[in-house]
């Protein structure tokens, strides 16, 4: 057992050790003093949201050694990308890490708060962590969004103006919006230096201080998230003492905080690796100077939003581009709020037709209404996943209640489950269809074609 | 140890404990990390840079050279103009002349340019994307910058972006630019210099209101289905009508001609009314002395082209003129057409009957012998007339009931900055600018279909000055501000009164140039008044004789009446006056005999004019200047001493040098030149 250090009080601190233990102190509230064997493993988070904060550590870096020469003016802003890639030592190197970190940490946040849903550690008393959470979730892709438009080339320009123009779909508020968005009513120069505010300095201090409400939120909520046996959360006020937790364990071992951190400082290195040699392999890509006369075809906006795009095809922008993301996101942000959809599992609802046939016939009417709709609107991609969930949920369905096995686990699954599964099915497909299989003017390509 | 249980010890060893693994992750990243800067290390311009200076250590002046080479990246910046070109960082030695035999690239210094490096940059020229370091970005057409380096051949193109007058070094833009307006694109296409001004046309398309009575409908049709069968040197595109269409439109034409002022005047006699004379070879002895062949060509036996490209060609006249209209135009051409460049000579009825024997003569028997148009009918002229229509003939010619189209063809005032994706390429074809540019103008029609742009069977040679005019059209030239365009405007001029009508009676202009305005095939006039003599220039007038011998061309003999040279001769020598010219700045008490002796000394010995000029048709035989054997008649001793001295400041652009005469010799040689008189009137000895 660790012996408590005799902290002395903050302003009784006399010489340098005092205040380095002082430190180390305040460090380690951050995390609990203690973590299980089992909250240390690899398979628990993957590290996710380290490696988030890993990408994150990146772009800062990255992004003020960047802001050593960019000029956030026109044209300059894209002689300046001439400069990084042709005259700064490095220049290229800090350019591409600093494009694909972005990237990589869309891509991390989003697999995070997938891990922490499937884990379930959003119970309470952790629900205002999950909103922060998503706080930061809709704050990364700000700031990807504000910092695609610096480049200033066709893609940016571009992906920027189709952006500004779903906003002002907004119905009463959307033009206004998008003129206070853009500074201007097209995107020019006033809108490159909203943006360069924007993503240099107001968004990523919010995202600093989010991240550190979300660590402090963590350590108080009791540290790395854990069921017990019963698969229930362990609450901070359920935590036994010290004592008694440990009384019946003392064959495992106890580790402190270093160990999990040693860990994920491990994953976040290597994840540097891999995200130094993407740099070095692949060049960040620039295109030819924005020509506000000359839309490319097809304009698309960034991979993260080219499932929006792809549901733009299908939808009217203010459904697309309004509506059905104001949904998401609320739907995100009440999954703590709404724990009816956690304790309804497959096995309940399957009990609530009352028999197989009735079930069957339930399921086949859902399912045939849902896809008509798709049809209508020939939204083929988004169909794959509704078929592939609801064949689940037929297997389910068809199965009496087992101990073990495929079925049985599928029957388990809650509500929620097979909602977020479907939302995370249909915006892979969707991004997938978007990012490769649309050539100009959104018709259908298979990309090994060309 | 077995194989498995070696690799797991070393699998352990490295990443068998958290510490081990952080310590292999470390390391990794830190290799990782040191990767780009080294990369940087060997980067593409550095490699050069070091061949450069392992090269000119093997120069006999490699210690200067090696001072002033200094590594590292260099560029030429021009903020005010947004230039930043770092091509001097491969290019190490464009200032080196010492290293000019060297061939090898990126070495070799710059040739010769009338710009300095540092006053333009290198893109204005050349292209390419100044800003880039490595070889591929900065000559190629790559996905952040599309314009190429520009291809050596078209270089002058970019000349052109600033320079309007026709320089000594572009002579590919020159004969581009002339093409251009004497092709008549710049009646179609509108084509905006920059200065402003658009470019235009010195082709004159005749009008075509009164066709009906100069020729008929079965040559309209040959003509319109093949210009250069008709006349080789015709500037008249093709544009591949087939007969029903060719026939439509001569049947149109026809149909939509009026008369002319001519119709209603009375027809002069025909040859057959003059008694018995050799009239063939009279004929042609009069185009001869009427020197026709100024303005006109004819292919002579042999195949070639005799005579001016100024008018149209009359190979074959026979065939196309109606023998009434050809009376009547040579008696008054403006009757017909009040715009045309033809002057009127003045000729008796003999004459134009002589001379129209010898153009009806004129004529190729196959050219309409299988020609048989159906009768002109209702629909016929309906067709003919909606394809004079579509097709722009009325952006050349004038034609009743057909009003000229506004912006018919594409402007093309920035097609050097046309960017790629507005472009339809051919198949197979390379997919850069220039080469669509000279494409199109190869074969217009194969760009897609319904396309209208006739075919102008022009050279390669020809093709690619074009381009190279055309190219010359950028952004960068429409946009350029005023101070930084190099031209010569010359304002428009008229002369007045009496006199001026008769010049415009004589279209003196069509030849010569005065004040700028006029043709180039005669000397410049705009200081006349202060070179010649009052009694040369009568007699000239009277009859003209020639100042070159080597040449074919002469000035007509307009038979003026006294007065009328009286009045022309007056108004030249006190309009036509060269300004600060003082007519008594020499003392000509001091042109004496001695003075001319010395003169002569100077012209034979010192100077050797002879190489040039003719002072003595027995003795010399220089053809290059004017034959001075009469300048002593013709030229003011003022004048002779001021050309002397300074010729290009009296006639811009001589071919004459300054050899910087002092006065005593410049005087001399007046003196000697004012005895060189000849005592016969007019013509040569």
């Amino acid at each position: 057992m660790e012996r408590s250090v005799d902290m002395p009080h903050a302003t009784h601190i006399r010489n340098p050790l005092q205040a380095i233990a002082w430190w180390q102190h305040d460090f380690r509230r951050m995390f609990s003093a203690r973590v299980r064997d089992a909250q240390l493993g690899f398979r628990n988070t993957w590290y996710l949201g380290a490696l988030t904060l890993g990408t994150f550590t990146i772009q800062v870096s990255t992004g003020l050694l960047l802001m050593l020469y960019y000029h956030p003016s026109i044209p300059q802003g894209y002689a300046d990308m001439k400069d990084l890639e042709f005259v700064v030592s490095s220049g290229v190197m800090l350019r591409s890490l600093h494009r694909w970190s972005a990237h990589a940490m869309v891509f991390l946040v989003f697999m995070h708060m997938a891990k922490v849903f499937y884990r379930r550690a959003y119970q309470p008393p952790r629900e205002l962590n999950w909103v922060v959470g998503v706080s930061l979730l809709l704050a990364t892709l700000l700031l990807s969004y504000t910092g695609y438009l610096l480049p200033w080339d066709q893609l940016s320009y571009w992906g920027t103006t189709v952006g500004a123009s779903i906003i002002s779909s907004m119905p009463f508020v959307g033009a206004r919006l998008r003129f206070y968005l853009l500074g201007g009513h097209t995107v020019n120069a006033n809108a490159l230096l909203r943006f360069y505010v924007l993503h240099t300095m107001i968004f990523p201090l919010v995202v600093i201080m989010l991240i550190a409400v979300h660590l402090w939120r963590l350590h108080k909520d009791g540290g790395m998230y854990e069921p017990d046996e019963q698969g229930k959360p362990i609450l901070p006020d359920h935590i036994p003492a010290e004592d008694d937790l440990f009384r019946g364990v003392e064959n495992e071992k106890t580790l402190s905080y270093r160990e999990l951190l040693f860990r994920e400082i491990i994953g976040i290195e290597a994840l540097a690796v891999v995200l130094f040699s993407m740099a070095l392999i692949w060049k960040a890509p620039l295109d030819e100077l924005a020509n506000p006369l000359h839309t490319p075809n097809p304009a698309k906006a960034p991979w993260y939003f080219t499932g929006l795009q792809e549901l733009l095809h299908y939808f009217p922008p203010f459904i697309a581009g309004i509506i059905l993301p104001v949904l998401i996101v609320s739907g995100l942000f009440i999954i703590p709020f709404v724990p009816f959809f956690d304790d309804v599992s497959t096995a309940d609802l399957c009990r609530w037709a009352r028999d197989k046939s009735g079930r069957t016939i339930t399921i086949a009417i859902v399912m045939l209404v849902l896809s008509a709709l798709l049809i209508r609107i020939h939204a083929w991609d988004a169909l794959l996943p509704l078929w592939i969930v609801v064949t689940l949920l037929c297997l389910a369905g068809r199965t009496a209640d087992q101990q073990k096995g495929f079925r049985n686990w599928v029957r388990s699954r809650s509500l929620s489950f097979w909602i977020m599964t479907l939302f995370l099915m249909e915006a892979v497909i969707l991004t997938s269809v978007g990012t490769f299989f649309r050539g100009p003017s959104w018709t259908w390509v298979w990309p090994w074609r060309g | 140890m077995s194989l498995r249980n070696q690799f797991g010890g070393v699998w352990r060893f490295f990443v068998g404990t958290a510490p081990r693994r952080f310590a292999s992750v470390s390391v990794l990243l830190a290799i990782v990390s040191a990767i780009a800067p080294t990369k940087d290390f060997f980067s593409q311009w550095r490699h050069y840079q070091e061949e450069y200076s392992h090269f000119i250590r093997t120069r006999p002046d490699a210690g200067r050279l090696q001072r002033r080479f200094e590594s590292g990246i260099h560029q030429i910046w021009i903020p005010e103009q947004r230039v930043v070109d770092r091509c001097t960082t491969c290019h190490v030695a464009l200032q080196e002349a010492s290293l000019s035999d060297v061939r090898k690239e990126p070495f070799r210094p710059h040739p010769a340019m009338p710009h300095s490096l540092t006053e333009f940059g290198c893109v204005v020229c050349h292209h390419g994307q100044g800003a880039a370091t490595t070889v591929q970005e900065a000559h190629y057409s790559t996905k952040a910058w599309e314009q190429p380096i520009l291809p050596a051949r078209y270089l002058e193109s970019s000349c052109g972006q600033c320079h309007m007058d026709a320089l000594e070094g572009t002579p590919q833009l020159n004969l581009g630019r002339r093409l251009l307006a004497r092709y008549g694109c710049a009646h179609c296409h509108a084509i905006t210099q920059p200065d402003g001004t658009l470019v235009a046309p010195v082709d004159e398309p005749p009008s075509l209101e009164h066709v009906a009575e100069k020729t008929t409908r079965e040559w309209i049709f040959a003509w319109t289905k093949n210009p250069q069968a008709y006349a080789a040197s015709a500037t008249m595109p093709n544009y591949r009508f087939s007969d029903q269409e060719a026939s439509d439109i001569a049947s149109f034409l026809v149909a939509q001609s009026t008369s002319s002022d001519n119709s209603a005047k009375e027809l002069p006699k025909s040859v057959a009314s003059l008694p018995g004379s050799d009239t063939v070879q009279e004929g042609t002895s009069l185009y001869g002395t009427l020197f026709c062949a100024s303005c006109h060509a004819i292919q002579n036996a042999a195949g070639n082209l005799v005579g001016g490209e100024m008018a149209p060609e009359l190979t074959r006249a026979g065939n196309k003129v109606n023998p009434d209209w050809l009376r009547r135009w040579l008696r008054a051409p403006q009757g017909y057409d009040p715009k045309t460049r033809m002057p009127r000579y003045r000729l008796d009825e003999k004459q134009i009957a002589l001379l129209s024997s010898f153009l009806l003569s004129k004529k190729d028997d196959d050219l309409l012998a299988n020609v048989h148009l159906p009768a002109s009918d209702a629909q016929s002229i309906a067709r003919g007339k909606k394809l004079v229509s579509d097709y722009g003939c009325v952006a050349c010619h004038r034609i009743n009931g057909v009003n000229p189209p506004e912006s018919f063809a594409p402007d093309l005032s920035r097609i050097g900055s046309k960017p790629l994706f507005q472009v339809g390429f051919l198949r197979g074809m390379p997919e850069t600018l220039p080469d669509y540019i000279a494409g199109k103008i190869h074969d217009p029609r194969a760009f897609g279909p319904a396309l209208k742009m006739p075919n102008f069977s022009l050279t390669d040679g020809q093709i690619e000055a074009l381009t190279t005019a055309l190219l010359a059209q950028t952004d960068r030239a429409v946009t350029m501000p005023p101070e930084l365009v190099r031209s010569s405007p010359h304002p428009k001029y008229h002369p007045g009164g009496g006199a001026g009508r008769l010049m415009e009676d004589l279209r003196c202009q069509s030849c010569h140039a005065i004040n700028g305005n006029g043709g180039d095939m005669a000397p410049d006039l705009t200081f006349e008044g202060s070179a010649v003599n009052r009694a040369w220039l009568l007699d000239f007038m009277k009859n003209p004789n020639t100042l070159r011998p080597a040449l074919i061309r002469r000035m007509p003999k307009f038979n003026l009446s006294d007065a009328e040279i009286k009045g022309l001769s007056d108004y030249m020598l006190s309009a036509y006056q060269a300004s600060g010219f003082d007519s008594q700045a020499l003392d000509l008490s001091t042109l004496n005999s001695d003075a001319a002796t010395r003169g002569k000394q100077l012209f034979y010995s010192k100077y050797a004019c002879q190489s040039c000029h003719i002072a003595d048709y027995k003795k010399d035989k220089g053809y290059v200047g004017p034959a001075l054997a009469g300048v002593g008649d013709r030229l003011t001793s003022v004048w002779m001493y001021r050309w002397l001295k300074n010729p290009n400041a009296l006639l811009p652009g001589t071919p004459m040098p300054n050899f910087s005469l002092s006065d005593n010799e410049a005087r001399d040689l007046t003196a000697f030149l004012a005895t060189l008189k000849e005592h016969k009137k007019g013509g040569l000895k």
